[in-house]
């Protein structure tokens, strides 16, 4: 039987180099997914790496915590000689109310979140205290602000390009009054139109309608949309983004470039292939950054031709959807989001929005004012980026370890650290120290470095859910302790051929739990979850 | 879960009983749900057997997971995502048996 309880090894003892078992630990290739040379360097034996302040210092020597118009005044305490402080670069300020959540935008203080049960609309002016406001029950994948009406009104467009929940695709068009109440004032449905990514501007919402291309809508005094002009030649348009007179959009393997001097009819004027599908693109201060999934994030420069590639960039996770804003690029990479530079797309810091050892989905994210509007699947949570904040920062390649907990196992755990500062693991436990070990139980990582540790299991396990949890001075609250998830089947779990047993007396129908009532009876068993 | 409805819907009045099972979702997260999908199937509170079943190939994550079980309560199909059609066909040659 395969059981959920998790052991929570709480280990927040400070990291004790002196006392460290580093013996075991062995060394790979780093795990390294930066550009622009921020965190590296060589494997260094452990031991050698000492979770101190002059070593801090010595690494942070040609590290740029601050840099241009931010002054070093702006942060602390200081690491001693440097002009960085030790922390997280992403605090957690709020969380605004999302269900199921794959979209969110963010304008003028109100942050939309699209998902399962619909939008979700909070004021988001104080990030510290998100309010929400309302939900209307239209399931949408994609929206848009449009524009605000004389009253106040803000107007609000949403997409659905329908499954087997939303049978008929729809785009459309919400009012959020300055009281904070949401009403649907227009529904375009059509089965033929599979409604994805939408853009409003200057009086005009444009569409990307999978393999129908583009369509342009004029939207009235309301925000009322009415078609205006089809744009086709797509495989799957699927995203937009607009900078200027162009229009960008996301086909199967490229982005095409669209000039809008007549803004009904938008003229290609250049393309460029993509590494992989898209998933989301962001134009800003001249380049395209666009999300390919676990393929990275790809980097355009725009060009009098359309746009020209700059640079693809692997990343940890999978690049969901990307935002940039004044200088800075965030990346929502499923189970944690990550912020770069956005010049030379140097890894600045990370965040999990849930803990590890629960299942993170971050899909959306957006930037506004140095503050990020991350969409994970059950809810929208505002971030802070702090510039000159630094730390290590943890990665494992591993989210969840199961197998047969029958027969004696091992497994190797490669414990990255991303962060410009020694990653110092004071403790890696067990929930179950008779049956798993876990070698080394301290050591330290380099930044930049991977290291190994051994994780062994002797059978028999007592129940099928465990956990290895790592103690870390990783400043992001929840990574530390990072507690990874076991799980064993102890060989005996139900398969085809099997027979229901008395466990499923539950099921009779008439409340009295009598298995044999389910007798003669063919049984769909649907088991679900609300995330 | 529309289509698992669609086919306890089509099947009415034969011996098939569908059962919506959660594993302890808050009441006012499964009215919300309801009111969204107009599920009209029994919904139950599982009590640990969601884990005893063997977790289809190329899956670690337990939902959805749909069991079809024949009249004899033998399990003849554990999958993780639901194909109408396949599980029609399945049902249709259950009853028959």
């Amino acid at each position: 039987m395969l059981l959920t309880l998790l052991a929570l090894a709480a280990c927040d003892k400070p990291a004790d180099p002196a006392a460290a078992d580093t013996a075991g630990v062995d060394r790979a290739s780093t795990g390294d997914d930066t550009a622009g040379g921020d965190v590296g360097g060589d494997a260094t034996p452990p031991g050698d790496v000492a979770c101190d302040a002059d070593y801090s210092a010595s690494l942070l020597a040609d590290h740029e915590c601050h840099g241009g118009e931010v002054g070093c005044a702006d942060a602390g305490p200081f690491i001693e000689g440097t002009c960085c402080a030790e922390g997280s670069g992403l605090v957690a300020l709020g969380e605004a109310v999302g269900s199921e959540v794959v979209d969110v935008e963010t304008e003028g203080g109100l942050t939309a979140a699209c998902g399962g049960f619909g939008v979700r609309v909070s004021d988001t002016s104080d990030p510290e205290n998100p309010v929400y406001l309302g939900s209307a029950s239209d399931r949408c994948q994609r929206l848009d602000w449009g524009p605000t009406l004389a009253d106040g009104t803000r107007v609000l467009y949403i997409a659905h390009h329908g499954d087997t929940w939303v049978i008929t695709p729809h785009l459309s068009t919400l009012h959020v009054s300055p009281g904070g109440v949401l009403s649907t004032i227009d529904r375009i449905e059509n089965p033929e139109l599979l409604f994805e990514g939408l853009r409003w501007r200057d009086g005009r919402l444009y569409a990307a309608v999978h393999a129908d291309g583009l369509r342009v809508y004029t939207t009235d005094a309301a925000g009322v949309p009415t078609l205006e002009g089809e744009v086709g030649g797509f495989a799957n348009a699927a995203r937009l983004d607009i900078e200027g007179d162009r229009l960008y959009a996301t086909d199967a393997d490229r982005i095409r470039v669209f000039e809008l001097s007549d803004p009904a009819a938008p003229a290609p004027v250049g393309e460029a292939a993509t590494a992989a599908t898209p998933r989301d693109l962001d134009i800003d201060a001249g380049r395209a950054f666009v999300a390919l999934g676990s393929d990275g994030v790809e980097v355009f420069e725009l060009t009098e031709g359309g746009l020209e590639h700059a640079t693809l960039l692997a990343i940890d996770g999978s690049a969901q959807a990307v935002a940039a804003e004044n200088g800075l690029l965030a990346v929502a990479a499923w189970n944690h989001v990550q912020v770069r530079r956005a010049d030379d797309l140097a890894l600045l810091t990370t965040r999990k929005t849930r803990p590890y050892d629960e299942y993170e989905q971050d899909f959306g994210v957006d930037l506004d004012g140095g503050v990020l509007h991350v969409g994970e699947w059950e809810g929208v949570h505002l971030l802070r980026y702090r510039e000159g904040y630094v730390g290590a920062d943890i990665w494992l390649t591993d989210d969840i370890l199961n197998f047969w907990g029958d027969e004696p196992w091992s497994h190797t755990l490669y414990v990255s650290n991303r962060g410009p500062l020694p990653l110092c693991v004071s403790d890696a436990a067990t929930s179950d120290p008779e049956v798993f070990s876990v070698s080394p139980a301290a050591f330290t990582v380099a930044p930049g470095v991977t290291e190994r540790v051994s994780l062994t299991y002797t059978p028999p396990a007592d129940g099928g859910a465990h956990s290895v949890s790592l103690s870390t001075n990783d400043p992001d609250p929840e990574q530390s302790p990072l507690v990874l998830p076991i799980y064993t089947a102890d060989g005996s779990t139900l398969n085809v051929g099997d027979t229901l047993d008395e466990a499923f007396a539950f099921l009779d129908p008439s409340g009295e739990g009598d298995r044999a009532a389910l007798d003669d009876h063919v049984l769909i068993l649907a088991y679900f979850a609300l995330f | 879960m529309p289509d698992v409805e669609a086919l306890a819907r089509e099947f009415s009045g034969q011996p098939l009983l569908v059962f919506a099972i959660h594993s302890g979702e808050p009441a006012e997260q499964l009215e919300d749900f309801l009111e969204q999908t107009g599920l009209t199937l029994p919904l139950v509170r599982d009590e640990g057997t969601l884990y005893q079943f063997d977790y289809p190939d190329g899956t670690n994550y337990p939902y959805p997971r749909d069991v079809i079980v024949g009249k004899d309560g033998t399990i003849r199909s554990i999958k993780n995502s639901f194909n109408p059609d396949e599980a029609r066909a399945l049902v249709e040659a259950l009853l028959e048996e």
